[in-house]
C-alpha cells in the first residue's frame, strides 16, 4: 500500500519535472500539462493570499507566465518542482499585496487556523518528507512565534497587520519572528 | 567580488523578505539587496526553499478557465524574449529571476497599475508611450521618465544624486529578471535612442534601474552596486 502510493508520488513529481524541462524548450503543450497538474493549488495559494478571486485569476495568470518565461531555469537537483512552482505563485501574491496598499487590508480567512487538508497520497503536491521536517521544527517553537511565522506566511500579512490583529506591539511580533525563524533555521540543519 | 559572510541584520531581513512580512522602506531596501549582493539573494532563496513545503497545506480550489486562455494568448507571441545569452546571464547573475516585478512593487511611490483584463492582450499601439518614475529606495531622488516605442527615443529627467566619482548607469530589466545595460547617462537631464536589439525589452511591466558605475568600462554586463532609483514601466 504505502509502497504503491510512494511510487504514484514520486511518478507524479518526475512527470511534472518532465513537463517542466519541455516547457522550458518553448512546448506549449508541456506548459498545458503543468497547469492541469498545478493550477488548482496554486490558485489556492494566490487566493488565500490576495482573500479575492478575480485579483487571484489575474495573479496564477501572470504565475504562469512567468512559469512559461523562467521554466529553462528550473534545475531538478536544487528544489522539487512543485515547491518552485508554489514559491512563484507565493511571490507574485505577494507582490500583488504590496504593489496596492489600497488593497492591502488582511484578506478574510488570513488569520485562520491552516487548513489541516491532508493530501492524498498520490497528489503531484506532496512533499512528505520535507514538510514533517519543517512542521516537526516549526512545532518545537514556542507556539506564538510558530503561529506567527504560519500565519504571516500563508496570509500574506505584514509585520504590522499581525501587530494590529493580535493587539501586540510591533517589537514584540518582530521579535517573535526573528527568533522563531533563527531558530528554524537551525532545527532545520543549515544554518 | 568575494561572497562576504552576511551579517546578522541582514540574514534577518533575508528572512523577512522571503516570509513576505515588510513592506515600504524595509521591503525595498531588501529587494535592492537582492539584486545587488548575490549572498543575500542565495541566502533568500534558500528561506524560500525552507519555507515551501508549507505552502503544500493550502487547500486547492480550481481557476476558471479564464486564466488558461489569457495564459495562452500571452505566451504565443513572448518566444522573443527567450533567448540562451539571457538564460547565461540569469545564472551568472544569481538570485535576480525573481525580482523584476517585485523589486518595483515595493518601492511606495512607482507607477504601478493593476494588471489589465486578461482578456486584453497588451500589444501597445504604435502610438503609445512608455512613462516611468525611477524613485529611490529612501524616497529622495526621484526621476521622470518617457519612452517612444516609434523611435526608441528615452527621455530622462534630471536627478540630484550623490556627488561620487562614479556615473549613472541605466538598466532595463524584462520580466525574466536580467538587467541590460542602456549604458551610462547624464544626471542633469538626457536623451538617449535605445539600440533595436535592446528596444523588445522596453515593455509594460519591465523595470527601469540606475546604478553608479564606473564610466570607463561601461556598458556593463551587470550592475556592480545596490541600484540608487528604480522603477516601473508602464506604457500608457
Amino acid at each position: 500500500m504505502g509502497n504503491v502510493a510512494e511510487k504514484n508520488a514520486v511518478d507524479a513529481r518526475t512527470t511534472l519535472a518532465a513537463a517542466l524541462g519541455q516547457a522550458g524548450a518553448g512546448d506549449v503543450s508541456a506548459l498545458r500539462r503543468v497547469y492541469d497538474l498545478t493550477s488548482a493549488k496554486l490558485f489556492g495559494i494566490c487566493f488565500r493570499i490576495s482573500g479575492d478571486r478575480e485579483a487571484a485569476e489575474d495573479i496564477l495568470q501572470d504565475v504562469y507566465v512567468k512559469i512559461w518565461r523562467r521554466a529553462a531555469t528550473f534545475d531538478a537537483s536544487r528544489a522539487s518542482p512543485v515547491s518552485w512552482l508554489a514559491t512563484i505563485a507565493h511571490n507574485a501574491a505577494i507582490d500583488w499585496r504590496r504593489a496596492q496598499p489600497r488593497y492591502d487590508a488582511a484578506p478574510q480567512g488570513a488569520f485562520d487556523a491552516v487548513a489541516d487538508d491532508a493530501p492524498r497520497a498520490d497528489d503531484v503536491m506532496v512533499e512528505d518528507e520535507q514538510r514533517l521536517r519543517l512542521l516537526a521544527c516549526l512545532n518545537g517553537l514556542e507556539q506564538q512565534h510558530a503561529e506567527a511565522i504560519r500565519s504571516t506566511f500563508l496570509g500574506g500579512l505584514t509585520y504590522q497587520q499581525l501587530a494590529d490583529h493580535l493587539q501586540t506591539p510591533l517589537g514584540t511580533i518582530k521579535s517573535w519572528i526573528r527568533r522563531g525563524m533563527l531558530k528554524l533555521k537551525v532545527c532545520l540543519g543549515d544554518a | 567580488m568575494p561572497d562576504l559572510p552576511l551579517s546578522p541584520e541582514h540574514g534577518s531581513l533575508a528572512a523577512e523578505l522571503a516570509l513576505g512580512v515588510l513592506e515600504g522602506a524595509d521591503r525595498a531596501e531588501a529587494l535592492c539587496l537582492k539584486l545587488s549582493n548575490p549572498t543575500f539573494a542565495a541566502e533568500v532563496e534558500a528561506w524560500r526553499r525552507r519555507l515551501s513545503p508549507l505552502l503544500g497545506t493550502v487547500a486547492a480550489m480550481p481557476p476558471s478557465a479564464r486564466v488558461w486562455n489569457a495564459v495562452e494568448a500571452r505566451i504565443g507571441d513572448g518566444k522573443a524574449v527567450r533567448s540562451s545569452a539571457g538564460l547565461r546571464s540569469l545564472r551568472l547573475w544569481r538570485g535576480g529571476a525573481l525580482v523584476s516585478g517585485a523589486i518595483a512593487a515595493g518601492l511606495a511611490l512607482v507607477l504601478v497599475t493593476r494588471q489589465p483584463a486578461p482578456s486584453v492582450v497588451a500589444v501597445p499601439p504604435a502610438t503609445s508611450v512608455a512613462v516611468s518614475q525611477l524613485s529611490g529606495a529612501d524616497g529622495g531622488a526621484i526621476m521622470a521618465v518617457a519612452y517612444d516605442p516609434q523611435k526608441g527615443l528615452l527621455r530622462l529627467g534630471a536627478v540630484s544624486l550623490q556627488g561620487s566619482a562614479k556615473r549613472p548607469e541605466l538598466w532595463i530589466i524584462p520580466e525574466d529578471g536580467v538587467p541590460r545595460s542602456l549604458g551610462i547617462v547624464r544626471a542633469d537631464g538626457d536623451e538617449l535612442t535605445v539600440d533595436e536589439g535592446m528596444r523588445r525589452f522596453m515593455s509594460d511591466g519591465a523595470t527601469l534601474a540606475i546604478t553608479m558605475e564606473d564610466a570607463a568600462s561601461a556598458p556593463h554586463k551587470a550592475p556592480s552596486a545596490t541600484p540608487v532609483l528604480v522603477g516601473k514601466f508602464s506604457i500608457i
